[in-house]
């Protein structure tokens, strides 16, 4: 049905209302000539840019959803690996543990060895010194009995000995001497 | 070395010279007189003293000569330490001249310590046993060391053989102190 068909159709309509004052065809096509032009530019203006802001808005939505739903998937793959993570701490802190215990153990065998070590020079040493001591004490005894021997064997000649003697030792000095070449 | 050296030239030069004029035993005996004089005196500290002049310490030495009975020979030759400035070595040149002398004779010195003063007969006899051994006369030179308790102490010909009782009662005691 086109436009001007509806208009006919309200005049026909109009002329058999009856007795009332018909009104003219001039007072119809002045509002519908007004309600084309109205027409045409609101579908030349305004629907272009209904239809535009229309389609960027769904556009934004549908990249706002992109984006959404790329957030969500960074954020389970963030969740997925912070759990990952969280599942390798234990073993990372049992690794760190047992390296920590193993790393005690050597330094504790280390030190065992090392204070037995030194106790073994010390005592080593306490041996050394002791024995030394012990040498000297002996030695020094070995001098005295000497000394006392060679004093008491002095005196015992002084007091006994006698020309005889003197020239008897004379003799057998000179019949050394005379056996030198 | 060099000292040594100095002294052995100085006294074979004199040896020398006395040899040519057969006085080898009167030099001995004047450098035996003029060290008697000479030696720790204070003719010694005037000589060898450079504060006096050289002259004036060399008239002296020629005063000093005189009454020594110095023969010409030994004279020129202590006038030729002192212009040389030599008085040091003059103990060893008398060393080494008595050495010499010994040497060119034929004799060699030996020294014996008793502890007490031995026979004449015992000093005999050691010097006719180093005699033998030595093919040399020997002129030994007694002395007494009562510390020596007994026996003899003999040095000869650069050694020493010690057979006093001192000795052999320290070998005790060293055999002792070691092995005991």
């Amino acid at each position: 049905m086109t436009v001007l068909e509806l208009v006919l159709i309200a005049q026909a309509l109009a002329s058999e209302a009856g007795d009332h004052h018909a009104p003219s065809l001039h007072d119809i096509w002045f509002p519908l000539i007004n309600f084309l032009i109205f027409a045409y530019l609101i579908k030349r203006f305004a629907l272009p840019r209904a239809r535009d802001y229309l389609a960027s808005r769904r556009a934004a939505l549908v990249r706002a959803m992109d984006e959404a739903a790329e957030r969500e998937r960074r954020a389970a793959a963030l969740v997925q690996d912070y759990k990952a993570r969280l599942a390798r701490i234990d073993g990372e802190t049992e690794s760190i543990v047992s390296a920590l215990r193993a790393d005690g153990e050597k330094e504790k065998a280390k030190l065992v060895r090392e204070a037995r070590a030194l106790a073994d020079k010390i005592q080593q040493d306490a041996r050394f010194l002791a024995d030394q001591e012990l040498k000297v004490a002996r030695q020094r005894m070995r001098e005295e009995i000497a000394e006392t021997a060679e004093r008491q064997a002095r005196e015992l000649i002084e007091r006994h000995i006698s020309a005889a003697d003197q020239a008897r030792l004379a003799e057998e000095f000179i019949a050394r001497i005379g056996q030198v070449r | 070395m060099i000292e040594g050296s100095l002294s052995r030239r100085y006294a074979k030069a004199l040896f020398e010279l006395a040899r040519e004029n057969g006085r080898e035993e009167a030099i001995e005996r004047d450098f035996e007189r003029f060290l008697a004089a000479y030696a720790g005196s204070p003719l010694q500290s005037v000589l060898t003293n450079p504060a006096f002049e050289a002259a004036t310490r060399k008239r002296i030495l020629e005063a000093v000569a005189v009454p020594l009975a110095l023969s010409s020979v030994f004279k020129n030759f202590l006038s030729l330490l002192h212009d040389r400035d030599r008085w040091a070595y003059l103990p060893a040149i008398a060393a080494v001249y008595h050495r010499m002398l010994n040497e060119a004779k034929g004799r060699v010195e030996a020294r014996v310590v008793s502890s007490s003063t031995p026979d004449e007969d015992l000093i005999e006899r050691l010097k006719a046993v180093l005699a033998r051994i030595s093919g040399k006369e020997v002129l030994l030179r007694a002395e007494v060391d009562p510390g020596l308790i007994g026996g003899l102490v003999l040095e000869w010909q650069g050694k020493v053989y010690d057979g006093s009782v001192r000795t052999q009662l320290e070998n005790m005691k060293q055999r002792i102190a070691r092995a005991y």
